[in-house]
């Protein structure tokens, strides 16, 4: 039994193949402008891992989500994404209750019972503070790369800057300004990640907090955001060891219980 | 007898001088990279060498603005709102509601007779100000003063529905490369940013005349959209940028005349 699940996110595109149960392939792109072609060019390099001769059709079952799921031409069903995180890390980490989503342009916080069934969920998709597009222009603004913003952000020198404002417009300007005074650039990082941080917490506050707390999407590469979350939360958190592939993950595993469902 | 009031803002600095109760002069410089205190240093300069002979000096001098606690030059400050109050007094008594709208922030004041009896301020969000308008000509690479006049040209109504700066980018790129025309797509930035701004007004309360302030004012297509939500024509000022500085050089002139 070989099912697939597609997520075409905002900025990347992921695809999981299942094959009884074990991931055998998983792939991650950028999402081009055409989000069509992003989802053949996607599973064309992911069937290209697979063995030789392995075509679309070879796949029993393919579900896909994320916000571009609609145009994705070769799927049998598309479930929403906040379902399909859910699936994902429970797929992971079974005692997992809560959910801390944070993608390239929307944070959101997921209750979920022992069958990883969605039971509430709380989302910010209206303000970019708060989310992956905050510290994409903070890294732009600094010259440096998205991956190097947790690292450093660790490593404070005189202690977090203040940055004034959430918006992420005005954010920017806080930042090239206290680069301006000579701030370090840990310090502004640093700054940058604890906004985040209470940007995110009221969200968790308004769920309710009840452990295993996972936390999915890009923004759980940061190592500079988990653990000041972990730390004002007072609990670990785990992470989804690629984190950007739980949504697609969870809808591989939506494809195979439709598939064994007959739905 | 000369005063003079300094408006220190987050892109221009602007200086007016009065005397008499006329005005002598005025100045406007970008703010740019420098501090606050040197570029209104250098903005007084040029309003004063205009009109008054080298050596003689302001007798009284208010700051407002939001770099207003730099410019140590001033005698004193005062806040944005009573500034406003008492400009509009002196040019256009007819006005009772003042919408302000910069670069980093709005201020909405209600006024009666040069006093504010109410104002409401934000500044937490790009996309209720000026900085919105700013990002979307970038995106577009039309220069801010041609936005407004296209916006005119609209004739298909598009929503840009989206309520933050960044995600608007998205969207209007989005909306350009649906071959939506940039003269609807204008419109509809320009009624978004209306929309949010709406609230302010009703917040501190609405009365006629109403009157846009700030570097925004002079755009036709933010000032089309706000006066087709309130659904009768805007006050203008001759000036409308130098307001906040006006109403800080009639503060310094009445603290010059009554000593208080």
């Amino acid at each position: 039994m070989i099912t697939a699940g597609i997520d075409i996110g905002s900025l990347s595109a992921n695809v999981v193949i299942l094959r009884d149960d074990k991931i055998a392939v998983s792939h991650t792109i950028l999402t081009g402008p055409d989000t069509s072609e992003t989802s053949w060019r996607l599973m064309k390099e992911a069937l290209a891992m697979m063995d030789r001769n392995f075509s679309v059709d070879n796949i029993d079952y393919i579900v896909a989500t994320g916000y571009g799921r609609i145009v994705v031409p070769f799927c049998n069903k598309t479930v929403t994404e906040i379902s399909c995180h859910a699936k994902g890390i429970h797929f992971f980490f079974p005692k997992v209750r809560t959910i801390l989503d944070m993608g390239g342009q929307d944070c959101k916080a997921i209750s979920s019972d022992e069958k990883s069934k969605v039971t509430n969920f709380i989302m910010n998709d209206k303000c970019a503070a708060g989310t992956g597009r905050y510290l994409e222009r903070a890294a732009s603004t600094l010259g440096i790369s998205l991956a190097d913003i947790g690292p450093l952000s660790l490593q404070v020198v005189k202690g977090p800057a203040n940055i004034n404002h959430f918006c992420a417009v005005f954010a920017q300007r806080d930042i090239l300004l206290l680069r301006r005074e000579g701030v370090h650039l840990n310090d502004i990082l640093a700054g940058v990640c604890e906004g985040i941080v209470k940007r995110i917490f009221p969200l968790l506050q308004q769920l309710g907090m009840k452990e295993d707390f996972a936390i999915s999407g890009g923004v759980a590469k940061n190592i500079g955001i988990v653990s000041r979350l972990e730390k004002k939360l007072g609990i670990k958190a785990h992470i989804a060891c690629d984190s950007q592939i739980v949504g697609a993950l969870g809808a591989a595993l939506f494809a195979r219980d439709f598939l064994l469902s007959g739905d | 007898m000369v005063v003079a009031g300094i408006d220190s803002g987050l892109y221009a600095t602007k200086v007016v001088l009065l005397s008499n109760g006329e005005i002598l002069s005025k100045a406007v410089l970008t703010s740019g990279l420098e501090d606050p205190l040197t570029i209104a240093e250098r903005a007084l300069k040029i309003a004063m060498d205009q009109c008054i002979p080298p050596g003689e000096s302001c007798k009284y001098i208010v700051a407002a603005g939001q770099g207003k606690s730099h410019i140590t030059i001033a005698d004193e400050s005062a806040p944005d709102s009573i500034c406003l109050a008492r400009a509009v007094y002196k040019a256009l008594p007819s006005v009772h509601t003042i919408l302000d709208i910069g670069a980093g922030h709005t201020l909405a004041v209600k006024c009666a007779k040069g006093i504010a009896t109410g104002a409401v301020s934000s500044d937490k969000c790009a996309a209720g100000t000026g900085a919105y308008l700013e990002i979307v000509s970038s995106i577009l690479g039309i220069p801010f003063e041609r936005m407004g006049g296209l916006s005119l040209k609209s004739t298909e109504k598009i929503e840009v529905n989206s309520l933050c700066a960044v995600f608007a980018e998205s969207e209007i790129i989005s909306l350009v490369h649906s071959e939506k025309k940039i003269e609807d797509l204008l419109r509809g930035v320009y009624r978004g940013l209306a929309l949010r701004l709406y609230p302010q007004l009703l917040q501190v309360g609405l009365e006629k005349d109403v009157a846009l302030v700030g570097g925004m004012a002079q755009d036709i297509g933010l000032r089309t959209a706000i006066e087709e939500l309130l659904g009768y024509k805007i006050v203008l000022f001759e000036d409308p940028i130098t307001i906040v500085a006006l109403g800080a050089a009639v503060i310094a002139e009445g603290k010059v005349i009554t000593g208080k």
